[in-house]
């Protein structure tokens, strides 16, 4: 008898010939949360069996398995040899109080007693050990799965954890994400991760007007992301010049939209540099002023070949705070350091821009390529 | 790297080096063990701090409680010598946010905490405060020198006048920017608590002290240390640096020199457009607040910086908000609370230093307004 940790899938049961594929990128990952202790890891029958652990740890490796993409519940629980003597003797060993209930799954067809009949009389055991307990079939306070498996172990678990469900981050591929010292775009890069995206993140910045405090801020929000997401590259884009040279030239009304438009020309570069097949931002549509129909729209006008995924385009602002008290960035982005976009904020921006507006100002700014060349050229990456 | 952010923290003198080697190393007993290694460092404790009672003009038969910190300090008075005869607290608008940031809890205990405004000059606006100086006030915590502009309050006439409202009334007095920089006479300020921190007046951190008349009303609970004023292990290398500190004191030459230099950096600035001295002549000369009119206060910091000049923003701004409690009590408008930066002098600061201070600052501010104002 041991103590394992069982850790199941949701979707991937859906795939068809690829879905080992899936599973050994799942397997891979879970062995990248749990790399801060020794564990074993196998895949045992459409689930994954951890064992080997320290007990000491067990409810930190829970709670790191909770953050694995792909998985959709999580169960400590005892492994015993599979025998109707070595089940018996557990479960009369069990003490509890309140309602329970017993749900049996007998994959191992060998085993002699059908599950419908198994259940009850396991049942029978708890209520003889413990008098003030009761069966609940409907709303037990307690559920004690047994699950008889083919390998002939018995796993005996008490309660389901829900895991964070999704896809495992890198089945799909790998994208960048704009990051600022924001609420919503941690959140845009968590919610794209759950569907297996591997998160790169870019961040632009514009020492003196913002502080190393706001660089800090984000690379300390893109290593709290990295709990979810796995390692994440963080390029930081000296932004100083772009800034003041459209902020010298251009009308003011345009100063946001021709940011953001920059911020989407080197963001493209950056992210076909390093095999990164989207953008994800966490623009949601009318939370401010630039985030117009017309606003997105001429921001995105500079993309050539990328996509830009904006999984929060129609969330509120509530919604988006939850995800990121949820995920631990609330905290963090709430810290009152400024990032790039509030350096030069014109008193009237543009709610409708057009695309030909904004190329007639950014075309004031001749030496806009070689500009981008150098902030591309002169990238800080951190690797998280 | 030239240092002008003095009222943050100052570098540790390094005569103190062997006193804290001592008594890390050498004499590094618990002041409340039984044996007599251990009885002659509550004795040398017992002189240190009879050298700060001395320090701050003090009766010897007074208190002294060392704290972590001048906050520990400041929050044993505010949270622990409430009175609940009196349901009045009354603090200012220019306090230090180890005093101001005290009041939510306050209120949570009941009380009702006002704050009085700030004259122009930065200091305690007295007919605001006579309103509000009320029989019902039971506890009182005015700045000596002002943290953010270096305004001195006149707090013998507000301890007196507030004595003669409510005899009972708690008078503190938080006096970190003002020990061992101006000179204090706690026993002629009238004040029942004052607070000193040590890594302000070239000690090192983590040490503070609260003077009181009486004993106080422990905050920190446990051990029975300080005659139960203060529970936990005494910070022993820290207050026999303290201890030590005050010995150094030179304030009236220190006072000219920092003064000259404070006047060099004035007249720099007087007659520059767009610029706002928060200070004036009255004020401590260890610190100036000045305003730099539709720039970002933090900017100019960083851009200092880059130049190996450390200097500090008056308050935390955001392009939304500017929200520096004092600054604006005091009258400010926006546009120069959010341009504010503090500098602050020492006797290590040479005039050369303020010479380059002045042009590097006054030149960013130039390049600075220039780029950002161009069109708006």
């Amino acid at each position: 008898m041991r103590n394992v940790i069982i850790a199941r899938y949701g979707e991937i049961h859906l795939k068809g010939n690829n879905r080992h594929y899936f599973e050994k990128v799942l397997l891979d990952n879970i062995k990248q949360h749990l790399s801060f202790t020794d564990i074993q890891v196998e895949k045992i029958s459409g689930r994954y069996l951890i064992s080997n652990y320290d007990i000491s740890k067990e409810n930190s490796i829970l709670s790191k398995l909770q953050k694995v993409f792909g998985l959709t519940s999580i169960s400590p629980a005892i492994e015993l040899k599979t025998s109707k003597d070595a089940i018996d003797s557990y479960i009369k060993s069990i003490q509890l109080t309140g309602t329970f209930k017993i749900d049996t799954t007998r994959a191992d067809k060998t085993f002699p007693i059908p599950s419908n009949e198994y259940s009850p009389y396991l049942g029978g055991l708890i209520l003889a050990n413990n008098p003030t307990s009761k069966v609940d079939l409907h709303n037990p306070n307690t559920i004690i799965n047994i699950d008889i498996r083919e390998n002939s172990y018995t796993y005996i678990s008490y309660n389901k954890l829900q895991g964070a469900g999704g896809m495992p981050v890198s089945t799909s591929g790998k994208g960048l994400l704009l990051l600022s010292g924001g609420i919503d775009s941690p959140v845009a890069g968590y919610l794209m991760a759950k569907r297996g995206l591997t998160i790169n993140a870019i961040y632009f910045h514009s020492y003196p007007y913002t502080s190393e405090q706001a660089k800090k801020k984000v690379i300390d929000l893109a290593k709290t992301l990295t709990d979810y997401t796995g390692k994440i590259r963080l390029f930081v884009v000296p932004f100083t010049k772009i800034q003041e040279e459209i902020n010298a030239l251009c009308i003011p009304e345009y100063l946001i939209t021709i940011m953001r438009r920059f911020m989407f020309k080197i963001a493209e570069k950056v992210a076909i540099n390093n095999d990164c097949s989207c953008l994800i931002t966490g623009e949601n549509l009318a939370q401010v002023a630039s985030q117009t129909v017309q606003g997105i729209t001429t921001s995105n006008s500079v993309l050539d070949i990328v996509p830009t995924f904006r999984p929060l385009i129609s969330f509120d602002k509530v919604e988006i705070m939850r995800i990121s008290q949820k995920i631990n960035t609330f905290d963090i982005s709430n810290l009152p350091y400024e990032d790039c976009c509030t350096v030069f904020v014109p008193k009237r921006p543009v709610i409708k821009p057009t695309v030909e507006k904004a190329k007639h100002e950014e075309s004031k700014i001749v030496n806009a390529q070689e500009l981008i060349e150098w902030a591309i050229n002169n990238i800080e990456i951190i690797d998280l | 790297m030239i240092y002008f952010d003095n009222a943050s923290t100052t570098k540790l003198d390094n005569r103190l080096n062997e006193v804290i080697y001592k008594y890390n190393n050498l004499d590094y007993f618990n002041p409340s063990a039984p044996y007599i290694k251990s009885v002659y460092i509550s004795q040398d404790i017992q002189t240190a701090r009879n050298n700060i009672l001395n320090a701050l003009n003090a009766d010897s038969n007074k208190i002294i409680t060392f704290t972590s910190c001048a906050t520990e300090a400041n929050n044993t008075v505010l949270l622990g010598q409430l009175n609940k005869r009196y349901k009045k607290v009354l603090i200012s608008d220019g306090e230090h946010k180890s005093v101001y940031n005290t009041i939510n809890f306050i209120k949570n205990m009941g009380f009702i905490v006002e704050t009085v405004k700030l004259n122009a000059n930065g200091i305690v606006d007295f007919e605001d405060f006579k309103i509000k100086m009320t029989p019902d006030v039971g506890l009182v915590s005015f700045i000596h020198v002002s943290n953010e502009t270096g305004a001195i309050n006149p707090i013998k006439e507000l301890c007196n006048h507030a004595k003669s409202i409510n005899p009972n009334v708690i008078f503190h007095s938080d006096g970190v920017q003002a020990f061992g920089k101006i000179k204090v006479n706690v026993t002629d300020l009238g004040v029942d608590f004052y607070t000193v921190s040590a890594h302000k007046i070239h000690g090192p951190k983590g040490i503070a002290a609260l003077y009181s008349k009486q004993p106080i009303k422990p905050f920190i609970i446990g051990g029975g240390q300080q005659n139960d004023n203060r529970s936990g292990t005494e910070n022993v290398s820290g207050i026999m640096a303290l201890g030590e500190i005050v010995k150094y004191f030179d304030i009236d030459k220190n006072y000219d020199y920092v003064s000259k230099l404070k006047e060099k950096f004035i007249t720099f600035f007087n007659e520059k457009e767009n610029v706002k001295i928060n200070s004036n002549s009255n004020n401590s000369p260890y610190i100036v607040s000045i305003s730099f009119s539709g720039v970002n206060g933090e900017t100019l910091v960083h851009m200092l910086e880059e130049k190996d000049i450390c200097i500090s923003t008056g308050s935390a701004c955001s392009s939304k908000k500017a929200n520096n409690i004092a600054l604006a009590s005091m009258g400010l408008p926006t546009l120069l609370i959010k341009g504010n930066i503090r500098i602050s002098f020492d006797t290590s600061n040479t005039e050369e230093e303020v010479e380059i201070l002045c042009t590097e600052l006054y030149n960013a501010y130039f390049n600075l307004y220039n780029k950002t104002n161009r069109r708006q």
